[in-house]
């Protein structure tokens, strides 16, 4: 068989193994407590007959071997159980609200990556001056900042004390409705239904916590582009382009080409952890995304909602590795290039 | 004169023992010179110090070095004190560079042609069609059969010779004044080696510009340069003309390496004793020079006649 294929069945072959590892541990969630069909409820005094329905759509009464594989087939199947607060299937629930946290992460990945490439880049071009060090500081302070506490300091900057951020109230004014839906975001959605004034207020909701979550990415990412660029400046190569009499811009040109798979890698295994920080961001800012259900579903208990966030989670995680390791794979081909 | 060296000094960053971070002199007053027509050989042991020359005078030292003084005179203008900006109008324009280790020097993601393409680019607005035409024209003239096709290789693809003659052309498109080859056969077999000498030996003169070559085979001196300058511990201890030199070697030095070659020399060009031991003052060479006496405790001066001079107590240099 040809390698490539080789290669990608048995990264598939890993990615299933993990999966059913993800599928255990969140069924072992719901095993690990004392009354499971009362967990699996949630309610504290269920009714005799939904009690025996449980017990057999789950086969509560059966050995927990049988009662895994029965789990794994509903997921399987999609069907990941009911909140026990509002009664709607967390499938529903969560697809509902993926576009919000999708949106988010987009958005600050991209104003992270807009932030961190040229900072990195101008960095590693003066590396080891006040400049450089002034930039690496400010990352590494970005990256041990608890994201909550970011998001709460630019609003008391920006909404309480300057006024000019509006109240993190969501993803749009509480007076206006939501636009239709179409892509599920509703800055797009306003656009595309020629509402100025809702667009004007999603994309103003947008800003601070895009702006928090960007700095969150945009501080690691700045020190992942140094740390590829001064790999390229210190290669025979560049020192030969320099030599050459290129200028700064071909000179960034160059380095850059050569550290994108280095940094490529870097964003997507930094955007497979992101779901974490997301949903403390989303919570503060009352984004109503998937982060902020999962969060709420742990401090209600509500045991079907979170098994369903642990697995979109990992789903996530997931896809980004993919990603990842694709990115990987495409560099390697360019190194035996070279 | 077209490149004038004077006390060239540069510092290197060492960290002590203790972790604690200082300079030591890396280049302790290096000069020489270069005439147009004319090929200069910078000859010496590994870490003498003549690539960090080389590169101290196209301002490429690399982060932990750092110059301390000197001049480096080119067409008139001090190398050493010019902006980054005019630098850049000098690197690759005037002054060509050809550096070791072919296969790693070129751009790995870009094709041969496009970086020849690109070289000239960087200096002057160019005609597209005109540069790929000068491209594989240069590529021609540094004996690479099939210049079309060769243009749209990438650089993996070419044999080392190759990649190394693309290197000169790439060195040598923009028409420089200098060329500076820094050990521009290590890594290449042997009979490679002596067709990239003898094209950049025939290049030089067909173009009637200044060359430096950077070796440690005192063969290839001999054979392509014309004037020699013998580098020991950051300084440089003898130099003249290449005939003067060889018949007549003044420092004990260039004795030594002259009755080592040209096998040993040429084979690891790390003989003549072990590695580079330098005493704190006095003469650099005396703890493995067969000659020292206690006078060599005491700096030697640089004594010479004319063009060929060596830097020793005991030298002796008849005028030419």
């Amino acid at each position: 068989m040809e390698r490539p294929v080789r290669a990608l069945l048995r990264r598939l072959g890993v990615g299933l193994f993990l999966a059913l590892v993800v599928v255990l541990t969140s069924f072992l969630l719901v095993k690990l407590d004392a009354a499971p069909s009362d967990v699996l409820l949630g309610g504290p005094t269920p009714a005799a007959e939904e009690r025996a329905q449980l017990v057999e759509d789950y086969g509560l009464d059966r050995p927990a071997f049988v009662q895994f594989v029965r789990y794994t087939i509903r997921v399987l199947r999609g069907e990941l159980g009911r909140s026990w607060l509002t009664g709607d299937p967390v499938l529903g629930e969560i697809m509902a609200r993926i576009p919000a946290t999708l949106e988010l992460m987009l958005y600050s990945i991209l104003l992270g990556t807009l932030i961190a490439v040229p900072t990195g880049v101008a960095a590693a071009f003066a590396r080891n001056t006040a400049e450089d060090r002034t930039v690496r500081g400010a990352s590494v302070l970005g990256e041990a900042m608890p994201p909550f506490l970011l998001a709460l300091l630019l609003l008391l900057v920006f909404f309480r004390w300057l006024d000019i951020a509006p109240a993190p109230s969501g993803r749009i004014s509480i007076v206006l409705s939501p636009p239709t839906a179409v892509t599920g975001s509703y800055f797009i959605d306003s656009i595309i239904m020629q509402d100025s004034i809702a667009a004007r207020s999603a994309l103003a909701q947008l800003v601070l916590p895009v702006v928090t979550l960007a700095l969150m990415v945009g501080a690691t990412l700045t020190l992942l582009v140094r740390g590829a660029m001064l790999a390229q400046m210190d290669a025979p190569h560049f020192v030969y382009a320099r030599a050459q009499g290129m200028s700064r811009e071909m000179l960034t040109m160059i380095a850059l080409r050569g550290a994108l798979p280095t940094i490529g890698a870097g964003l997507a295994t930094q955007s497979a952890a992101l779901l974490g920080v997301t949903a403390l961001v989303e919570h503060v800012f009352a984004w109503g995304g998937v982060g902020q259900y999962g969060l709420e579903a742990m401090a209600r208990a509500d045991f079907a909602a979170v098994q369903g966030f642990i697995l979109v989670s990992a789903a996530f995680a997931a896809i980004m590795h993919l990603v990842h390791a694709l990115v990987r794979r495409i560099a390697r081909i360019r190194i035996r290039r070279a | 004169m077209l490149l004038d060296v004077q006390d060239l000094r540069v510092e290197r960053s060492v960290t002590g023992a203790q972790g604690e971070r200082g300079f030591e002199p890396a280049l302790a007053g290096v000069s020489f010179r270069v005439v147009k027509g004319r090929i200069l050989g910078l000859v010496g042991e590994h870490g003498a110090g003549k690539s960090l020359a080389a590169s101290a005078i196209l301002g490429l030292l690399r982060p932990e070095a750092r110059l301390v003084g000197g001049r480096a005179l080119f067409e008139g203008q001090d190398l050493l004190r010019m902006s980054e900006a005019d630098l850049t109008r000098v690197r690759g324009a005037r002054i060509g560079f050809v550096v070791q280790s072919g296969h790693a020097t070129l751009d790995p993601n870009t094709r041969v042609g496009a970086q020849l393409v690109r070289a000239q680019s960087i200096h002057r607005p160019i005609v597209k069609a005109e540069a790929a035409w000068r491209a594989e024209t240069i590529m021609s003239s540094m004996g690479i059969p099939e210049p079309r096709l060769r243009a749209q290789a990438w650089p993996h693809e070419l044999t080392p010779g190759i990649v190394q003659r693309v290197v000169i052309g790439l060195a040598l498109i923009n028409e420089p004044q200098l060329l500076i080859a820094d050990e521009p056969t290590a890594g290449l077999d042997i009979t490679t080696q002596v067709q990239i000498l003898d094209l950049l030996h025939l290049e030089v003169r067909r173009r009637r510009i200044g060359g430096i070559i950077i070796t440690r085979d005192l063969g290839v001196v001999a054979q392509y340069c014309d004037d020699i300058a013998v580098m020991y511990a950051g300084q440089v201890v003898e130099q003249g003309p290449v005939g003067q030199v060889f018949t007549r070697p003044a420092h004990p030095l260039t004795r030594a390496m002259i009755a080592d070659a040209p096998e040993r020399l040429a084979l690891a060009g790390r003989r003549v004793g072990g590695p580079v031991a330098e005493p704190a003052d006095g003469c650099a060479y005396r703890a493995r020079c067969p000659d020292a006496t206690d006078r060599c405790l005491v700096a030697p001066p640089l004594v010479g006649a004319g063009v060929h001079a060596a830097r020793c107590h005991f030298a002796r240099i008849a005028a030419a």
